[in-house]
């Protein structure tokens, strides 16, 4: 089985092209495949399939290191959008692509970053969980957003605390503690559903940025760090 | 100006409309496996 390795922002991936043959890929296997040390290694495994739907010109599916099956990828969708440009698999400029949770639309701008229409957000509610207050964010997937001002919790807290409130979720949920850098940053750490901390999580980014614009009033364009790196001016 | 790097991503997103992710993504390498050494 050919596949390509992939990064977005620290958060990697395999992306593997089923459209002419269909390989065995178990739950079993992919978390075989993902194993850092006796695998090839990543967070998440996309798997690329035609599509069906009139909007849509591909198709892909996200598996996490534990071989569960995912909704959404904002990191993963970016690497996706890479993909087909590099193997020139569509000359569009907008790519209309099938995932689990709808049609999403993937460009890329003068810089050569791509972007990702992760539709709207919806913050649900506030919600407490033994002392931790959250917000519970839906954008594809689910978010469970940590504001680390709003709450007294430290960093060798964070592994325990995340597991409790994915343990609450019986689908379970991405955890994410949003420190709030200036007006225009934040910085972020994601709790992976399936997968544990990440260097990234585009979808976390998404989830922790429209509470930090709606809820704290920061201004969009909005930037969030996390630890695959950091910028420079 | 700002240096793409690492995990930075940008949030467009003016409460109306969607909301945009952008960022960098990069091939980092290719590779074949044979999966029945994975089963």
């Amino acid at each position: 089985m050919k596949f390509t390795k992939m990064q977005g922002a620290g958060n990697d991936f395999i992306v593997v092209d089923q459209r002419k043959s269909q390989f065995n890929l178990t739950k079993p296997i992919i978390q075989r495949l993902a194993d850092r040390h006796f695998g090839i290694g990543f967070d998440q495994l996309l798997i690329l399939e035609n599509s069906s739907k009139k909007n849509a010109d591909f198709k892909y599916r996200i598996f996490n290191s534990d071989g569960g099956e995912v909704e959404q990828c904002g990191n993963g969708a970016r690497c996706f959008y890479r993909y087909i440009k590099n193997y020139q698999l569509s000359d569009k400029l907008s790519i209309g692509v099938e995932t689990k949770s709808g049609i999403i639309f993937l460009s890329e701008n003068a810089k050569g970053m791509v972007t990702v229409d992760m539709g709207s957000p919806d913050i649900k509610a506030t919600i407490n969980r033994n002392g931790i207050n959250y917000y519970h964010v839906l954008i594809g997937n689910p978010h469970a957003v940590i504001n680390l001002s709003e709450n007294n919790i430290l960093e060798d807290q964070y592994h325990e605390i995340a597991l409790d409130i994915q343990r609450s979720w019986k689908d379970g949920i991405n955890v994410g503690f949003m420190s709030i850098i200036d007006n225009n940053s934040i910085q972020l750490k994601v709790f992976e559903r399936g997968s544990g901390f990440t260097l990234a999580c585009g979808s976390g980014a998404c989830a922790a940025g429209a509470v930090a614009i709606s809820k704290k009033n920061l201004q969009s364009p909005l930037n969030v760090h996390m630890d695959g790196g950091s910028c420079s001016n | 100006m700002f240096i793409w790097m690492g995990g930075l991503v940008q949030i467009d997103w003016d409460m109306k409309n969607n909301l945009n992710l952008n960022g960098t993504a990069k091939v980092s390498f290719e590779g074949e496996v044979n999966l029945d050494e994975y089963s």
